[in-house]
């Protein structure tokens, strides 16, 4: 029975790969991710120069073959530090997509199977936080807890976890009465049982979605974030804080913002595509 | 409707007081004393003491949310702003225009683009039209208006001198900002618009309609228009949460004295009166855009007015 | 359906119609200048920052005026008397009147000074007046006395904090539980008219003023923060003066041949403190290596890029009786930097944190400085705060390194040093690197109770040459004023204080 089953979830996986691969957008997407995971994890490797090398003989240097992308006003290497930038980047995505995810799937998950009193009062919370624009939210948490990488990672995090538990909560509502569900209870299953066992691995498709296009969002409101002053120290080659300190040279040399801002456009529209590849891929029904 | 309307403003309360605690908490934990910053770094430090003293600073959080919540119900007063010393209620009512005309415009310019972008792609799908406007649309979904923003002061303030970069007072002035903040929109509304109008043209009473010999732009606009607009009108509704939040990227960019601002501002200097009702403002106005839409839903669409009873 | 469709996308264009204002039009009487920051407060006392300051210059005034060559002259005071070194006596001008029609009386004068002596934002200022001294024996004159004698005293009363304000308007403000700050009254050229926000400042002529009228009608302060901004505005003819033009836009401005560039040297002194009462930066040895470890000069080159100079004093070489002018930076010598670790007790080098606030200049000397000193062997972690949680955390002496800048509000040698120098002033007076020396202590006490003498000349050369053998201190960098101009914009003075007196500004006749 386990076993037949597990098949059966291999091969809807199957199924799944096997349209998101007809989708080329989403297949490009998922190509320039792994581009970028790639290398995030051989930046060591991939990147010319230390991430914070100075030349100060070489500043503002435009892109040459010595400096691909040319430098900035440390004479700081452009491309090795959008290289080194993606781990940054990626690793804020990565880990405040799992704290929201964690936090926000825990209490939608509750509040569908639930119902009742937990529910009203757990999605009141939720909706004193969705009240709290996200950009300012974050903000005050930087603020309250001071700066930092992980502090970052937690002020985007906290602010997303309202949409992940919206969107659980609602696919956990359309399956709480299902005949599967009800037959799991009646044989006995603990209620943390059927929400991990049963609930949660079918309410999978909108969840991978929203963390997709999430992971998209944390990178660009850290960026923000960076934009506005309250970013990383230095010299933390994280891309919104080159683009953000590239903002006084514009005029001049316009290379700072362009490369570490094209790099931030990639990535975001490579999440985007896959996002929406695979909103297709894993809801056949959507599909027109 | 009335009641209706009554009630989601009852639903909010809750909602309000949460936000202001929730803030609340976050002002209180924070570095940094309101008092020394509001003296100045030169006040010695029995003045910041005494100061610390006047303002309550020194009392126990819940007697100090208390009292906020006191003044706040009884009196209405969200107090008066720590650094300038002027009534909160006039520093926001003092940048709320600007940035609600930047949200406004930028909402106009989005819609009055995006529909006729997302009707004319659906009805020659697959065309060149179509194509490219898909290819930009993505491309606009993936554009942070912050950078967006810098490289249009770059082309058309710099280079070409057309436009200024600053200020936000002549509708010159606002053309940039409000491009910059609502290319986004654009992008997503022309999606939404495409594949909804995709949807319904599909659907059996388009195709009666044809083939009854009407006018295929008459048919498309009475007939898919009107079923497609409650997804767009959502749509609308929820960019328009989001671009309170790019309103504040916009409005340093293009140094517009906004909401945005004064709130970046207020929270660095820790005018803790102002940050929170800044915050109580803007999730006010969130809620009411969130209850037009609703309102504009149960008018366009009379199915769904009878839930509202 | 169609008729909603319509009324829909009609209610959406009529709300972006609604949205456009009206074009006005501003003539040559109206003089615009973008500045950097916005004020926050139009109170004398209330604050003591650079852009309050600015705009209270254009419509208050004090006994007492500073010219750009610091020179003090007679405002409000006709003349002055010192019978002993702590009783002042000022006798005022006649018929000067408030921008309340008021005239400015003696009690007017010993109200304003009474605020300003118990305001907590300037207590470092006016706080050395006697309680009760007060004396006005006619309404022309005014009579107070300090606790101590005090040489830089004098030089303060041109300081905005030491504005004259209409006593009336400030009851008046009290009565009606408004705020002064936002209601002002003067007896400068301009009147207040309407200030919004982190947007603009307005002022208009004040006719009746008892000074040479200023030669246009209104100024316009509009808020412009970032710099590439300024520097448009200022090209495309938006703005008729911008302040705080950064390097990058100085040959663009220059290049112009519709625009003027002026500068002017700062008082300011920005530094790298030590705080001298926590391990390891107790050690002079290790305060010496830091110094030894970086090229102070390229550090400056590279983020000023030519604004300003390199500092070599505790202050900026323009003002009495420095010795920056003779002294320079020492030679980088990381060798001798690692010795000197080496012989503390840290061959293999340390660990520190410089803590800096988000200011860009800043950062980035900060950056550059952790390349420098990695090179010593010692480790940076450079830690950026925001100025409110950064001003706690200097106050609380948690702190090894960190940056910050010290503009003396007058220009004299007292207020450059004593607050940062003194042992009284430690912590939360200004005294960051918490120097505890009764030699300096000592010193600084028989300065400020010497009036300006060869004597005087004597004692701050001392305490210079005391400070730079303690090296609590790396002088970074002395900063300078850069405005813009278009080329019609004439009688421009610069302060080296940034509290430029625009009123004077007059139009070049033919365009």
């Amino acid at each position: 029975m386990e076993q037949s089953k597990r098949k059966k979830r291999f091969r809807r996986l199957g199924d799944v790969w096997h349209r998101l691969r007809k989708n080329k957008l989403a297949m490009v997407g998922l190509v320039i991710i792994v581009i970028l995971i790639f290398t995030a994890i051989f930046a060591d490797y991939l990147a010319p120069y230390p991430y914070d090398e100075m030349h100060l003989l070489n500043t503002f240097e435009t892109p040459s073959k010595e400096f691909i992308f040319g430098t900035d006003n440390f004479g700081q290497d452009i491309f090795s530090r959008v290289i080194y930038g993606a781990r940054i980047s990626l690793r804020i995505g990565f880990i405040s997509v799992s704290i929201a995810l964690i936090i926000g799937v825990t209490i939608g998950a509750i509040c569908g199977y639930f119902g009742g009193k937990v529910d009203i009062l757990l999605m009141r919370v939720i909706d004193i936080f969705q009240a709290i624009p996200d950009i300012l939210m974050a903000i005050a948490i930087i603020a309250s807890l001071g700066p930092g990488l992980s502090n970052l990672m937690i002020a985007v995090g906290v602010a997303a976890i309202p949409g992940y538990a919206r969107i659980v909560r609602a696919s956990v509502l359309s399956l709480r009465d299902m005949e599967f569900i009800e037959a799991a209870r009646a044989s006995g299953s603990s209620s943390a049982r059927i929400i991990l066992k049963h609930i949660l691995p079918n309410c999978l498709a909108p969840i991978i979605v929203q963390a997709t296009l999430g992971f998209a969002y944390a990178i660009l409101n850290a960026a923000g974030m960076s934009f506005i002053g309250l970013g990383l120290e230095p010299p933390t080659p994280e891309w919104g804080a080159m683009l953000s300190s590239g903002r006084a040279y514009i005029r001049d040399y316009p290379h700072m913002t362009l490369f570490p801002g094209l790099v931030i456009v990639l990535t975001i529209f490579a999440l985007n595509v896959l996002g929406d590849g695979l909103r297709d891929a894993l809801d056949p029904k959507l599909k027109r | 409707m009335i009641r209706y309307i009554l009630k989601r403003v009852l639903l909010l309360l809750p909602v309000l007081l949460g936000v202001s605690l929730v803030v609340f908490s976050l002002l209180y934990f924070s570095d940094g004393d309101p008092a020394r910053n509001a003296l100045g770094q030169n006040a010695s430090e029995e003045a910041v003491q005494a100061q610390r003293e006047e303002w309550g600073l020194n009392d126990p959080f819940l007697v100090q949310y208390g009292n906020y919540l006191k003044k706040l119900v009884f009196d209405f007063d969200l107090g008066d702003s720590y650094q300038s010393h002027k009534p909160v209620v006039s520093e926001i009512a003092d940048a709320a225009p600007a940035t609600l005309k930047l949200a406004l415009l930028s909402i106009a310019f989005a819609t009055i683009l995006g529909i006729p972008f997302g009707i004319i792609s659906a009805i020659y799908q697959y065309s060149i039209f179509d194509n490219i406007m898909m290819i930009l649309a993505l491309i606009g979904v993936s554009m942070p208006v912050f950078w967006l923003g810098l490289l249009m002061i770059l082309l058309f303030s710099v280079r070409l001198g057309w436009l200024p970069s600053s200020g936000f007072e002549h509708f010159n002035q606002m053309i940039l900002p409000s491009i910059a903040l609502g290319a986004q929109s654009t992008a997503v509304i022309t999606r939404m618009t495409r594949s909804n109008m995709l949807e319904v043209i599909r659907k059996d009473y388009i195709r009666t309609a044809e083939a009854k010999g009407q006018k295929r732009s008459v048919v498309i606009t009475k007939h898919a228009l009107g079923n497609a607009l409650i997804p767009i009108i959502t749509i609308i509704g929820i960019q328009f949460g989001q671009l309170l939040g790019g309103a504040l990227m916009t409005e340093v960019i293009f140094s517009i004295p906004g909401i945005g601002r004064l709130m970046v501002n207020a929270i660095k200097s820790r005018d803790n009166p102002l940050v929170l009702g800044g915050v109580l403002f803007v999730a006010v106005a969130f809620a009411i855009v969130n209850l037009i839409i609703d309102i504009i839903y149960a008018y366009i669409d009379p199915r769904i007015k009878s839930q509202y009873t | 359906m169609k008729k909603r469709i319509a009324f829909v996308l009609a209610a959406i264009m009529l709300i972006s119609v609604f949205a456009l204002p009206s074009v006005s039009a501003e003539g040559r009487d109206t003089l615009i200048v973008a500045t950097a920051y916005d004020a926050i407060t139009l109170d004398p006392v209330a604050n003591n920052d650079s852009p309050s300051s600015h705009a209270m210059h254009q419509m208050y005034e004090g006994l007492l005026s500073l010219d750009a060559n610091s020179e003090l002259h007679p405002l409000l005071a006709e003349s002055w008397e010192m019978p002993d070194d702590v009783t002042y006596i000022f006798h005022l001008k006649k018929g000067v009147k408030f921008h309340n029609g008021e005239e400015m009386k003696a009690s007017d004068v010993a109200f304003s000074f009474e605020r300003a002596r118990t305001a907590p934002a300037v207590t470092h200022i006016f706080g050395g007046i006697k309680e009760g001294s007060f004396e006005t024996p006619d309404d022309y004159t005014v009579k107070f006395q300090l606790n101590e004698p005090n040489a830089a005293f004098f030089k303060c009363l041109a300081h905005a904090s030491g504005f004259i304000v209409s006593e009336k308007a400030v009851k008046e403000a009290e009565e009606a539980g408004e705020n002064f700050g936002q209601n002002p009254c003067g007896t400068g050229p301009f009147k207040f008219v309407s200030w919004k926000k982190n947007d603009r400042m307005e002022f208009e002529r004040f006719e009746d003023y008892w000074g040479d009228a200023p030669k246009y009608d209104k100024l316009l302060l509009r808020v412009i923060p970032e710099a590439t901004n300024r520097t448009i505005e200022l090209e495309s003819g938006g703005v008729d003066i911008a302040y705080e033009i950064t390097p990058q836009d100085i040959s663009r401005i220059e290049e112009n041949d519709h625009l003027q560039l002026l500068r002017t040297p700062e008082f300011s002194t920005q530094y790298l403190g030590m705080n001298v009462s926590k391990a390891p930066l107790d050690d002079i040895r290790v305060r010496q290596a830091i110094q030894l470890a970086l090229d102070m000069s390229a550090i400056d080159e590279a983020v000023w890029r030519g604004v300003g100079k390199v500092a070599t004093g505790p202050y900026a070489d323009s003002m009495q009786y420095s010795l920056a002018g003779d002294w320079t930076q020492p030679e980088r010598d990381v060798e001798k930097a690692k010795e000197l670790l080496a012989e503390a007790g840290y061959p293999d080098g340390l660990s520190l944190t410089l803590s800096t606030n988000e200011k860009t200049e800043r950062v980035d000397m900060a950056t550059i400085i952790k390349a420098m000193l990695a090179e010593a062997g010692i480790d940076l972690k450079v830690e950026v705060l925001e100025w409110a949680a950064y001003i706690q955390k200097l106050e609380a002496g948690e702190q090894d390194l960190f940056q910050i800048g010290w503009t003396p509000d007058a220009p004299d040698p007292d207020m450059a040093l004593w607050p940062c120098f003194h042992s009284s002033a430690m912590g939360a007076g200004g005294n960051y690197v918490y120097l505890d020396d009764e030699e300096i202590d000592k010193l600084l006490e028989e300065g400020r109770a010497t009036q300006d003498s060869p004597e005087r000349e004597e004692i701050y050369h001392k305490i210079q040459e005391r400070i730079e053998e303690l090296k609590p201190w790396i002088y970074e960098h002395n900063g300078e004023v850069v405005v813009g101009a278009q080329d019609y914009v004439e009688n421009l003075e610069l302060s080296p204080y940034a509290w430029h007196p625009i009123y004077k500004v007059s139009f070049k006749d033919a365009e």
